[in-house]
């Protein structure tokens, strides 16, 4: 036995451990005798000898002396068994354990001490430990439950005496089937494991079919029941979803680690082991036994030999007695002959007589021979047969633990199911029926009676409405809204019975309950460390078990909870509570990471969930500067408490303790989580198309970045804003919630980017952060492909390209930016964008006088040609005045207004220095204004169309002013301007791709139809056309808005009257709406303008759609379009400062503006119809 | 000429393009822009012999943590950074070594730990010895380098290139037996 401990010593310490355990069970329990007691003692020196030994070893020699001591303690423990104990197994196990840890190949003289001290406790533990079970065994209380209750109990109780090892094997020696039986055992305990591995397996495959099974069935129904907001039991349900989920990931990963380590693979590994030994043993069992057999068949032949040969000389040697006689009696003649033949048998009995004895020789050699193969198989036997008992009791040892791994495991995944059970159990009690609907009904928009909603805040705040009344009459509404957060089972039974009495008992007992706390300073927890949203609740004892809200666990003990909005939390807990006091009843838990967001935004009137606006609010407030926010990962610990705070106390979450990037993080972990992404997945593939052709367009504006002339530039630039215009328009496809959101998102992330001198973050850095967290593809398959790689960049590029032109993209400019400042709009266009613009512009100019004059030949346009005209004098002489004065334009509002809309051109066109002056001027602005947008825009819309109807008045001689009295009389282009906006969104509902078809379809017939139908077609194509080459078409844009205006108009028939752009307007009119549609295709395709153009034989060049469509139109119009495509920003502000502001509203952000703020827009400018008609 | 295919590791605004592309370039970048994905080549001599590094250099922001297991597949050195002036950075270190393990479902992955940004001593927040005891525990070297100053950076590749030879030779030890796992 020993040698096999050594061996297995040497092995691993597990098995060593464990076959000292295993083997002790083998022995008998020998008779605790006192005079045992003398023997022990010394014995029990010899262990503390061999502990001495081995803490002085050295390294090299730690192994042997390790074996030594448990050779000792083996034999100390095998001799009076009553210290076999699990203490001191433990603890020799814990020694092994260290001395095995040590790689002695690295031990020096430095880390020595180190890793000495380790072994050197674990040594001490153990001489402690043994002296303890020593001494208590002297004093004659051993305590049975520490020894092995197991193989103690078997021995007692199974077998009268279990044989020890020795006696197993001598009683299997002395059968003389032993080795058959031992390996017959061996081949059942191997079947017997494989019975037993097969039912495991099964089982576990089935339970993790079940469990895959729940754990898909708890998914769906918590994806299904998340959705029912005001529900009873709500959270509760998904809270025993999740635990469901989480349980059967439990159960699922159990079995994997059954199925691999834990049991089914050691136990094969053990089994074909042994199988593979067994038949070994076997083999060589049946050689030494064949050997055996063929000894003893030899020795039988040797013996039958040797009675042969035996007889033979027997034979011989009567023969030669008889031939002695003979010749004794007949002696004479024959003596001679005789005395030969005598001669002759002697020989032959002599003969005989050798190979008799050789014979004997032989047989004694093969008995000799026998003899020594009987020992030697007997020795063999022993041998095969302890080989064959180690190999069992190792298996019984693998059995043993993996068993012991199997039953703990399953009892592992189960325990914390009777736990989770309780405390949803618990946390059902808590529920107060009615008190969900009563949610639900304050929740509802407050168009109701303003009484309802407050009877209904009382039930609340009431355990139970019905039982309100004869509370109320007692006067303790306050107690009710004490009791109510506490609502434990317990006062929830209490509550019933009381509730039909008169309330004053109930509040009586309220009233003691809550004297202490309402000092506002907290009660009971006045001196508790607080954190500062903790300081704003109005604590006091918890009353009966709840949930902690901060850290999510049971409170029972030593718990504080908020008498108004009954928070519940650990007293230690306060330190850290980030949960401010709502001063109303807590919501119950939230489901906020992971969950739609449509669910999320239908809470919140503009669709923007608070989770969004909380931390996008706080980081503005203090982190713009930090650098790397949003890129710089926040601590985990910390974010998940965050995001648990949040879902436990939505916007009371007081976040102003809390890191910066922990914020950040927050929200991105918030964003990614939802199933799907603020973009879409439909839209998915849409935006990174057009991120590609952006990517495009970037590479190429980088190659000819150094040929600034060069034409293609200027398409570049086009393209570019047709881009940013298609982003407008898939974005308008979103859902409001989303589309508001994106929109509060960027603008905030635009912010950010404004600060990246500080905080590194630029819109590219933003965009590879934010891209897959915005939009991604939807996930086919859980692995990441790829292909979704590769689609890295271009994620990262849509939102780039959404924080770099967010002004643009959201109309947000216009609301602030009309009013107050351009330049901002033109500050986002890219600079290369710009100079382009402004070149294309300026060959628009001389376009212009051969498109005016065209005009002025058509009949009804004449004052808008002479405007035009006035306008191209008025750049000509007035260019930098008008430049500069734009803004005073405005409020000039004179024959200036002439002026107003050229000087805006004239600035981009003629000198580019004061194009830039605007832009720094606005920029300030718009940092200033921040989220309130949606509001300015229909302001700035209002202006846009007053500015365009003070054009169309400037048209008509009159001083168009932007004031409101002047505007009155432009009211008329104004009313225009409506009515376009309502084609606009038409438009804008209709698909572009539609429109661009349309368009090209209008091109042709715009060449079929008359010389003025073309004109008209071309002015709003060149209108378009600005819009799109300059995103934001200045007072240029605005013109060539009129002129759509007045198409529209036309349609209508007023514009018509009107006059300004009566030329076009008329035709495009009759044409209705479509004409005006496939314009804005126009932008988008160039080659119809040009066609369009060639017609009119003035522009053929790139530039060519809006120059040529502006030509086409009037004067004003190709001025128009020319002033937005030079500096969107500029040209907006001044248009929206004139008047001409309609044009931008149109090309960029009409859709926008006028999808939301169409009703007032509307009503407004049919106002002024009324007035001016 | 072996090729060595190298990933570095590491959470984001740590320096791990700065660290490779001083390697690979000699010069350090300012700019900070979030790396989603860069490959490297660059031969160098370690002890020697030419070598042929293929270096993948990671995104360390969250975002792109699901493209991890990705990387690590094909790699087989890792070199995990993090900042030693970010407390957190060394936090998210240890779930990227357990994600390799994972993986490579192997122990003996060839790994460097590298404290980077060391010329920022006064701002430090890991002490040399928190990452030197890391790096004990899990067996690999450690080093702290600076991609600014250029300190330890060839030194760094190079090692690596050595824990990849060392992890190529055959293993003498045994794993233990299957008793062993149980336990």
């Amino acid at each position: 036995v020993f040698p096999l401990i050594a061996f297995n010593i040497k092995r691993s310490q597990s098995s060593s451990l464990s076959s000292i355990s295993s083997n002790s069970d083998c022995y008998d329990n020998p008779v605790v005798d006192p005079e045992y007691i003398t023997q022990l003692v010394n014995d029990v020196r010899k262990f503390a000898d061999v502990l001495l030994y081995l803490k002085e070893a050295i390294c090299s020699e730690v192994h042997e002396r390790l074996g030594e001591l448990l050779r000792v303690l083996k034999a100390v423990i095998n001799k009076y068994q009553n210290l076999n104990s699990v203490d001191i197994l433990s603890a020799a196990g814990t020694v092994i354990a260290k001395v095995k840890a040590v790689n002695f190949k690295e031990v020096n003289e430095e880390n020595k001490r180190e890793l000495f001290s380790e072994i050197f406790s674990s040594i001490e533990t153990l001489a402690f430990t043994f002296g303890n079970v020593i001494s208590d065994f002297l004093m004659g209380d051993v305590d049975n439950g520490s020894s092995l209750g197991l193989p103690v109990s078997r021995r007692n109780a199974l077998f009268s005496g279990q044989l020890r090892a020795e006696e197993v094997d001598s009683m299997l020696l002395r059968n003389d089937s032993g080795i058959e039986s031992a390996l017959s055992y061996a081949k059942a305990w191997s079947k017997y494991t494989k019975d037993v591995v097969a039912w495991v397996e099964k089982k576990l495959s089935l339970e993790v079919e079940c469990a895959k099974n729940l754990a898909k069935m708890a998914e769906t129904a918590k994806a299904v029941v998340g959705h029912q907001d005001y529900m009873p039991f709500q959270s509760i349900f998904i809270t025993a979803f999740q635990n469901d989920i989480e349980n059967n990931q439990l159960w699922q990963q159990t079995a994997a680690a059954l199925q691999s380590n834990k049991f089914v693979q050691p136990i094969l590994g053990r089994k074909n082991e042994l199988d593979r030994q067994r038949k070994d043993i076997k083999e060589l069992w049946q050689r030494e036994q064949k050997k055996m057999v063929e000894l003893e068949a030899a020795l039988r032949k040797a013996k039958s030999l040797y009675t042969q040969r035996q007889d033979e000389y027997e034979k011989a040697k009567s023969c030669t007695a008889r031939a002695e006689e003979e010749q004794l009696s007949s002696s004479g003649s024959f003596v001679k002959d005789f005395s030969k033949q005598l001669e002759k048998k002697r020989r032959l009995e002599e003969e005989a007589l050798q190979k008799a004895e050789e014979a004997n020789e032989h047989y004694k050699t093969s008995m000799a021979e026998v003899e020594e193969k009987r020992n030697y198989l007997e020795n063999f036997k022993s041998d095969v047969l302890t080989q064959l008992r180690e190999l069992i009791y190792q298996c019984d040892l693998t059995l043993k633990a993996a068993t012991v791994n199997l039953f703990q495991l399953q009892h592992a995944q189960v325990v914390s199911l009777p736990v989770n059970c309780q405390s949803l159990c618990e946390s059902a009690k808590l529920y107060d029926p009615g008190q969900q609907y009563s949610e639900y009904v304050k929740s509802l928009p407050k168009e109701g009676i303003p009484i309802e909603p407050g009877s209904f805040e009382t039930q609340s705040s009431q355990s139970g409405g019905m039982c309100s009344d004869s509370e109320s009459a007692g006067g303790s509404s306050e107690s009710r809204s004490m009791d109510s957060p506490s609502a434990s089972p317990g006062d929830f039974k209490r509550r019933l019975p009381r509730t039909p009495s008169t309330g004053t008992m109930s509040s009586a007992d309220d009233l003691d309950e809550r004297e202490p706390p309402s000092p506002s300073d907290c009660g009971p927890f006045r001196n508790a460390n607080m954190s500062k949203a903790a300081q704003t609740h109005k604590l006091r004892k918890l009353r009966a078990p709840s949930k902690c809200r901060e850290c999510d666990s049971l409170v029972v003990f030593h718990g504080a909870e908020c008498e108004e909005c009954s928070l519940a939390c650990h007293k230690k807990c306060l330190e850290t509570l980030a949960i401010q006091c709502g001063h109303k009843k807590l919501h119950g838990r939230l489901h906020l990471f992971g969950v739609e967001f449509a669910q999320a935004a239908k809470n919140v009137p503009d669709g923007i969930p608070f989770i969004i606006k909380k931390c996008t609010s706080e980081i503005e407030s203090r982190a713009l500067n930090v650098k790397g926010i949003y890129r710089v990962n926040g601590a985990k610990s910390r974010v998940e408490k965050l995001c648990q705070a949040f879902e436990n106390g939505k916007d009371l979450v007081e976040l102003s303790e809390l890191y910066a990037h922990d914020i950040s993080n927050v929200l991105k972990l918030y964003l990614r989580q939802l199933p799907e992404p603020l973009i879409l997945f439909r839209l998915y593939n849409e935006f990174i198309g057009l991120a590609k052709e952006s990517q495009n367009i970037n590479e190429e504006l980088d190659a000819k970045q150094a040929s600034p002339r060069s034409k293609k530039r200027q398409s570049i630039c086009i393209e570019l804003n047709r881009i940013i215009i298609k982003i407008k328009d898939l974005l308008k496809q979103l859902p409001v919630p989303n589309y508001n959101t994106l929109q509060y998102l960027i603008g905030h992330l635009h912010r950010v980017t404004e600060q990246c001198d500080e905080n590194k973050m630029s819109a590219s850095n933003l965009g590879i952060i934010f891209g897959p967290t915005l939009i991604r593809p939807r996930q086919t398959d859980a692995t990441v492909s790829l292909s979704s790689l590769v689609d890295y960049p271009y994620q990262a590029r849509v939102v780039e390209l959404l924080i770099t032109y967010y002004e643009k993209i959201f109309d947000v400019s216009l609301k602030p930016l009309l009013n107050i400042s351009q330049p901002e709009e033109t500050a986002l266009m890219e600079r290369v964008a710009l100079s382009a613009e402004e070149r294309e512009l300026q060959q628009q100019r001389k376009s212009f006088v051969a498109v005016k004059e065209g005009i002025l030949i058509t009949p009804s346009e004449s004052r808008a040609s002479e405007t035009a005209a006035l306008f191209w004098e008025l750049n000509n002489s007035k260019n930098i005045k008008e430049q500069r004065d734009s803004d005073s334009f405005v409020s000039l509002g004179e024959d200036i207004s002439k002026a107003n809309l050229f000087p805006e051109k004239r600035t981009r066109q003629i000198t580019k220095v004061p194009l830039r002056v605007p832009r720094t001027k606005p920029t300030t602005r718009p940092l200033s204004l921040p989220v309130d947008r949606i509001l300015p825009p229909c302001v700035l819309n209002e202006r846009n169309s007053q500015n365009a109807g003070a054009v169309s008045p400037e048209k008509l001689g009159r001083s168009p002013t932007i004031e409101e009295v002047s505007e009155v009389k432009a009211v008329p282009a104004a009313s225009t301007c409506c009515r376009l906006p309502c084609y606009d969104t038409q438009m804008l509902r209709k698909t572009w791709d539609k429109q661009y078809k349309q368009y090209d379809i209008t091109a042709r017939t715009a060449m079929i139809v008359t010389n003025v139908p073309q004109e008209n077609r071309a002015l709003e194509r060149g209108t378009a056309g600005a819009l799109s080459s300059s995103c934001s078409p200045g007072n240029n844009s605005a013109n060539a808005i009129l002129s759509k205006p007045y198409s529209v108009s036309a349609g209508s028939g007023k514009t018509a009257t009107e006059g300004n752009s009566a030329d076009a307007n008329p035709l495009t009119t009759f044409r209705a709406p479509r004409t005006l549609q496939p314009p804005p295709g126009t932008f988008y395709k160039p080659p119809s303008n040009k066609s369009k153009q060639n017609g009119e034989g003035s522009f053929a060049t790139a530039c060519a759609p809006a120059s040529a469509s502006s030509v086409l139109h009037q004067d004003n119009t190709v001025k128009l379009a020319r002033s937005s495509a030079l500096p969107s920003g500029d040209p907006e502000q001044n248009t929206n400062e004139q008047g001409t502001n309609s044009e931008d509203t149109h090309p960029t952000d009409l859709k926008p503006i006028y999808q939301r703020l169409r009703p007032k827009r509307i009503q407004e400018l049919e106002h002024r119809e009324a007035h001016f008609v | 000429m072996r090729e060595y295919k190298v990933v570095v590791l590491g959470s984001g605004g740590v320096g791990k393009s700065a660290l490779t592309v001083q390697f690979v370039t000699g010069t350090f970048i300012e700019k900070y822009d979030p790396t989603i994905e860069d490959f490297y080549r660059k031969e160098i001599e370690v002890d020697a012999s030419p070598s042929v590094l293929e270096i993948l250099d990671t995104a360390g922001t969250e975002q792109f943590a699901s493209m991890r297991d990705l990387y690590i597949k094909n790699g087989q050195g890792f070199i995990l950074v993090y900042s030693l002036v970010n407390q957190q950075s060394f936090q998210d270190i240890r779930p990227m070594r357990d994600q390799i393990i994972r993986v490579k479902r192997y122990e003996k992955v060839p790994v460097i730990l590298v404290g980077n940004k060391v010329d920022l001593e006064s701002e430090r927040e890991v002490s040399l010895s928190e990452g030197r005891a890391l790096a004990e525990e899990w067996g690999c070297p450690f080093m702290e380098t600076s991609a600014k100053s250029k300190t330890m950076v060839d030194e760094l590749f190079a090692e690596i290139v050595r824990q990849m030879n060392y992890a190529a030779q055959p293993d003498k030890d045994d794993p233990c037996c299957s008793a062993c796992n149980i336990q």
